[in-house]
């Protein structure tokens, strides 16, 4: 350890305040949507009103003529710059600006150039589109139906992701994946099961509603460059989607990001970022394109998802077998929706031991606005259908809902159903800490009259996207301070501060020394992007190795020194330099077999969370209220307790709306309820009475400190535990969310044979 | 939103002499937080937009020979805060206090909020409905979860105030004016069902601007309440109120008065609910039976069914809140 007078272990595992909060408070920190540059037109988007139609003819000429309009931009335009603009990670098939044809209501058709945004929107409206409609498709099971009306010619597979190389050139099909696993012989154990249990769940579509609407900046240079600013939270796939799309060297791109008011997964990958590179490389000045809240509705959502799950159990109680068939509705451009129907699909067995499983999952194309990530990459989709029926399966056999789960419980050293072993989750952990939470061995107050009163828990598990790469860099300056180069997006969740404590932590300074740079392509190094939970362990063990090669330099450069600053004089004979610490992690991953989905190497860590609910149902006005509401994660380790326990909280509270009240409302592929008046997020008087975010720790291995992601894990199961909770609260299944007033009240009269429409 | 001019008139009669012969040529606008919406989404596009919350005749909260006058443009907050209206009709201050946000009831005035336009969502998304001058009620066969189960049709929307179904129980009167002439109407009549005309929810002139609102005093020995059932805990329209007063004397409920919101075109008074009532001990059994009548002949479309038990559940409860 050399002989610098400082120790490691003071910065890791502590509740230190984010490092930017003084500044979010006053107002001073830096977000795109407030970036303003010198001849700067302003870009709006005329969006398609149809759901599916052939483009006959664009008349621009009313609003070319609005006073202040610089141009009005259409896929005519782009292809002189742009030959093939289509763009997506897993799929080629978005045009910058429809190409031909529109498919879906609200897809970009042209965007209005002008000095003023005012003048902009006006010329906007004035774009005249004419269009020969044609067939729409919206439900994903009739989507998926050889019959169907085709969205796209052919598949056009990116080429980022080699499995999906034999898709193609395939015609005449909606179905933009099938990804199956098979494990066992479910047929045969079906056969041998005691019971058998069948159910279809479905959830719709919503939004990510973050704050800061999508923005994007770009500002050509004369000397034939580029760089963008924009809200994202993945800078290093933008620049090589641009590149790609421009035919430039990645060098001559430059992306830039500031803090994000709030990503959720609605800034991955290209959103506005290839339509203001055009505009900008066109008009040859900076354009500024940013969405409104309600634009965002037709820009990317959840999927919306069938799911048929069929289990077999044994007359322990034990599921021997589970069959499960999922349509996603992916929309009309395949984003990444690939990846959800593949890396989620093969996690519907659950964080349970089940010998015999089967699972096909199919990506659907549909005239509904484009589906991508949010927050679980359709993890809770799933884990509503699987818990849901694991509370019908206990009921059924008698069995308490815990036990049932107990008795499942997948542990360490079992395969997985994907056939890689299991380690570093803590099934039985979490379990306890919910029990305990929940005071689930205590007598419960059942309500009376009118209120009915229940609990409920849910438990489900993520395998954290594979096989990803980051990289860091970090910097001694010549006084001896310190920056961490990263391109990891801090959107709120509070990674910069994690950061932070890792490198501290290394070098045994304190936190609020350490600066952070932000993502920037020109300066800090490569990461895949900000998502699925990713970042604490890739990034986090980047920046460990960074930190940790940085001090190595210093202790061999100036072997004495008693602290960075005299280690730099003593090497560079006057208060000057700079070291540069660099690490990358990536972690060991097998490919899933093609046929079989099989592999011994899936993941590099496994998320898991557990959520218990307790409602109060009003048996006369069919309204839910969740008084208690628990969030438990296994996190491998926190390095950041008080922001681990926020991810938690946050994430109930996001799921909460998703379960009760949150649904995108469509007619003919147009959203109906596109604003935050009519699409009703949760209100701070809808948090429960009682919020727990809390977790377990069992160091992981290979996480940096132990730790192991969380920006998902509370977003698995609060919604089957407040289902469960009706469920235990009235005895009433329901398989759709939102659980609306609508719905409960329509089910408890259905099950008291008083049906609503005989009252 | 479009270009609009904008003169800020001295008196009432220069801000309606800007007034034209048709509607949404010229708008009035107060606090704004319902015209604003309709602006940016291009449901109405108005030449020049009259404001007029700064209009000395439209303010204060003062003393009339029945009860109290209160200019059009009086905040709901103010509303929902002031003691004299707490005293003298406390169920219009519940419902003042049930609008929105706090941040609403700071901007609106109780004129917007009951000249407040529908929250359909296919009139807020511009379909050619009778709203918009069209023949076509989207609803009916549409997306209908919140939409009217009681004199619905030929359009099926709901009166989104609050406000109103307090002021209907109270008996208010609203003064218009067009500058030149002012006239008085009971604000039952005020407003209209899509019957007598389906393209607006009352009977405002093009000219016509509301400058007060005349309430009664809440007879001596009532009490009142206002219930409101929503999606969520705030920021949200009714799925059903209850605007509930009653007088009890000797055990028997002498007078009462029940209008809901949120599930009619207009508030709606239940007339079968307050006969149902008077007369009767004011308790479980008889507010069963006031909930029950309250719904009399709603006839629901094919997802708001739950609209019946709720308001019958909603009425029944507010009527027992005051037994």
């Amino acid at each position: 350890m050399g002989s610098l007078d400082f120790a490691r272990g003071r910065e890791v595992g502590r509740s230190l305040g984010r490092l930017e909060a003084a500044a979010k408070v006053d107002g001073t920190v830096e977000y795109i949507h407030n970036l303003r540059l010198p001849g700067m037109l302003h870009g709006r988007i005329h969006r398609s009103s149809i759901p599916h139609g052939r483009i006959v003819r664009i008349d621009t000429s009313a609003a070319l003529a609005v006073a202040g309009v610089h141009a009005v931009v259409t896929a005519d335009d782009v292809a002189r710059l742009v030959p093939d603009p289509y763009y997506g990670p897993a799929f080629h098939d978005q045009p910058i600006l429809a190409t031909g044809k529109v498919r879906h209501v609200g897809e970009p058709v042209a965007v209005v150039l002008a000095d003023n945004p005012h003048a902009a929107e006006e010329a906007a409206d004035l774009v005249a589109v004419e269009y020969e409609p044609l067939e729409a498709v919206f439900d994903e099971v009739a989507a998926a139906a050889p019959d169907a009306p085709v969205l796209h010619d052919e598949l056009r597979p990116a080429g980022m992701f080699t499995d999906l190389k034999h898709l193609a050139g395939r015609r005449d099909t909606n179905v933009a994946l099938d990804a199956r696993l098979r494990s066992g012989d479910v047929e045969q154990a079906f056969a041998e099961a005691e019971h058998v249990f069948e159910h279809t769940f479905r959830t719709g579509k919503v939004m990510h509603a973050a704050f800061e609407p999508m923005v994007t900046v770009a500002e050509p240079h004369a000397a034939g460059g580029l760089t963008i600013h924009t809200a994202s939270q993945s800078p290093s796939f933008v620049r090589s989607e641009i590149s790609r799309l421009l035919g430039w060297p990645e060098n001559r791109v430059r992306v830039r990001t500031a803090f994000l008011g709030g990503g959720f997964g609605a800034k991955l990958y290209i959103k506005l970022e290839a339509m203001a590179a055009v505009c900008a490389l066109l008009a040859r000045r900076p354009v500024r394109i940013a969405l409104s809240m309600d634009e965002q509705f037709y820009t990317i959502t959840k999927h919306g998802a069938t799911v048929r799950i069929k289990t077999g159990v044994a007359r322990d109680g034990r599921m021997t077998a589970r069959q499960v068939e999922t349509f996603w509705n992916g929309g009309a451009y395949a984003d990444i929706g690939p990846r959800v129907t593949q890396k989620s699909g093969f996690s519907a067995a659950g964080p349970y031991d089940i010998e015999h499983v089967a699972l096909d999952n199919y990506a659907v194309y549909t005239n509904e606005p484009p589906a991508g990530a949010l927050r679980g990459f359709g993890i809770s989709q799933l884990v509503w259908a699987y818990e849901r029926q694991a509370d019908v399966i206990a009921r059924t056999l008698g069995i308490d809902p815990l036990e049932f789960r107990r008795r499942n419980a997948l542990r360490n050293g079992r395969p997985h159903a994907t056939g890689t072993v299991v380690v570093g989750m803590e099934v039985d952990a979490v379990l306890d800490r919910l029990a305990e939470a929940m005071a689930w061995d205590k007598p419960f107050d059942r309500g009376t009259g009118t209120i009915r009163r229940g609990r409920g828990i849910g438990i489900g598990v993520k395998a954290c996207v594979s096989p990803t790469t980051s990289t860091a860099a970090v910097h001694i300056y010549g006084d001896g301070s310190c920056a961490v180069h990263c391109s990891t997006v801090d959107m709120g969740q509070g990674s910069d501060t994690t950061m932070a404590q890792i490198a501290a932590e290394v070098l045994g300074i304190p936190t609020t020394d350490v600066r952070v740079v932000h993502p920037d392509t020109d300066v800090t190094p490569y990461d895949m992007a900000t998502l699925g939970s990713r970042s604490t362990f890739h990034m986090g063990n980047a920046v460990r190795r960074a930190a940790e090669d940085a001090r190595a330099q210093i202790e061999r450069m100036a072997p004495g020194a008693t602290s960075f600053r005299d280690a730099m004089l003593a090497r560079f004979a006057m208060q000057a330099g700079t070291v540069v610490g660099f690490g990358s992690y990536a972690p060991s991953y097998q490919k899933p077999d093609p046929e079989t989905g099989l592999s011994a190497n899936i993941t590099p860590f496994w998320m898991l969370g557990g959520a218990g609910a307790e409602v109060e149902v009003d048996t006369e006005t069919g309204r839910i209220t969740v008084t208690k509401l628990v969030n438990v994660a296994d996190v491998g380790r926190a390095i950041n307790p008080a922001s681990v326990e926020r991810q938690l909280t946050g994430a109930a509270i996001m799921q909460l709306g998703f379960t009760l009240f949150e649904e995108m409302v469509f007619s003919d592929g147009q959203v109906l309820n596109a604003s935050l008046a009519d699409y009703k997020i949760p209100g701070f008087l809808d948090v429960p009475r009682e919020l727990t975010g809390t977790f377990v720790e069992a160091p992981h291995p290979e996480g940096p400190f132990g730790a192991k992601g969380v920006g998902e894990t509370g977003i698995f199961s609060p919604s089957p535990a407040i289902a469960n909770a009706l469920y235990d609260a009235t005895g009433v299944m329901l398989y759709d969310m939102p659980l609306t007033p609508e719905r409960v009240l329509r089910a408890i009269r259905e099950a008291g044979g008083r049906p609503l429409e005989q009252a | 939103m479009d270009n609009f001019s904008y003169a800020r008139p001295a008196t009432l009669r220069d801000a309606a002499s800007q007034l034209g012969r048709e509607h949404n040529r010229v708008m009035l606008i107060a606090g704004g937080t319902d015209v604003l919406g309709e602006l940016k989404d291009h449901l109405r596009e108005p030449e020049r937009l009259v404001p007029i919350r700064h209009l000395k005749e439209l303010q204060g909260i003062r003393p009339s020979r029945t009860g109290l006058r209160i200019g059009a443009a009086t905040l709901l907050a103010d509303i929902a805060e002031s003691d004299v209206i707490r005293q003298q009709a406390p169920v219009l201050a519940m419902a003042a206090g049930k609008v929105g946000t706090p941040q609403i009831r700071n901007m609106g005035t109780i004129g917007g909020n009951i000249c407040q336009r529908p929250r359909c969502w296919y009139y807020r998304n511009n379909y050619p409905c009778f709203k918009h001058g069209g023949n076509t009620c989207f609803s009916a066969a549409g997306e209908n979860d919140f939409h009217a189960i009681l004199e619905g049709g030929p359009s099926f929307i709901v009166h989104p105030s609050d406000t109103a179904p307090a002021l209907v129980a109270l008996g208010a009167t609203v003064r218009i004016s067009s500058g030149s002439r002012e006239r008085s109407v009971p604000i039952a009549e005020f407003f209209v069902t899509p019957r007598q005309d389906a393209r607006r929810e009352n009977v405002l002139q093009p000219n016509e601007i509301v400058t007060e609102l005349e309430v009664p005093s809440a007879p001596a020995g009532s009490k009142a309440i206002y219930v409101k059932e929503m999606v969520r805990e705030m920021w949200d329209f009714a799925l059903c109120s209850v605007a509930a007063m009653v007088t009890v004397q000797n055990g028997v409920v002498q007078n009462a008065r029940i209008v809901l919101g949120g599930v009619a075109p207009r508030p709606y008074r239940a007339a079968a609910a307050e006969t149902a009532l008077v007369g009767k001990a004011l308790d479980e059994a008889s507010a069963t039976a006031a909930g029950e009548a309250a719904v009399q002949g709603a006839r629901p479309l094919a997802k708001n069914a739950y609209k019946v038990p709720l308001t019958q559940a909603v009425v029944k409860r507010a009527l027992l809140s005051l037994a």
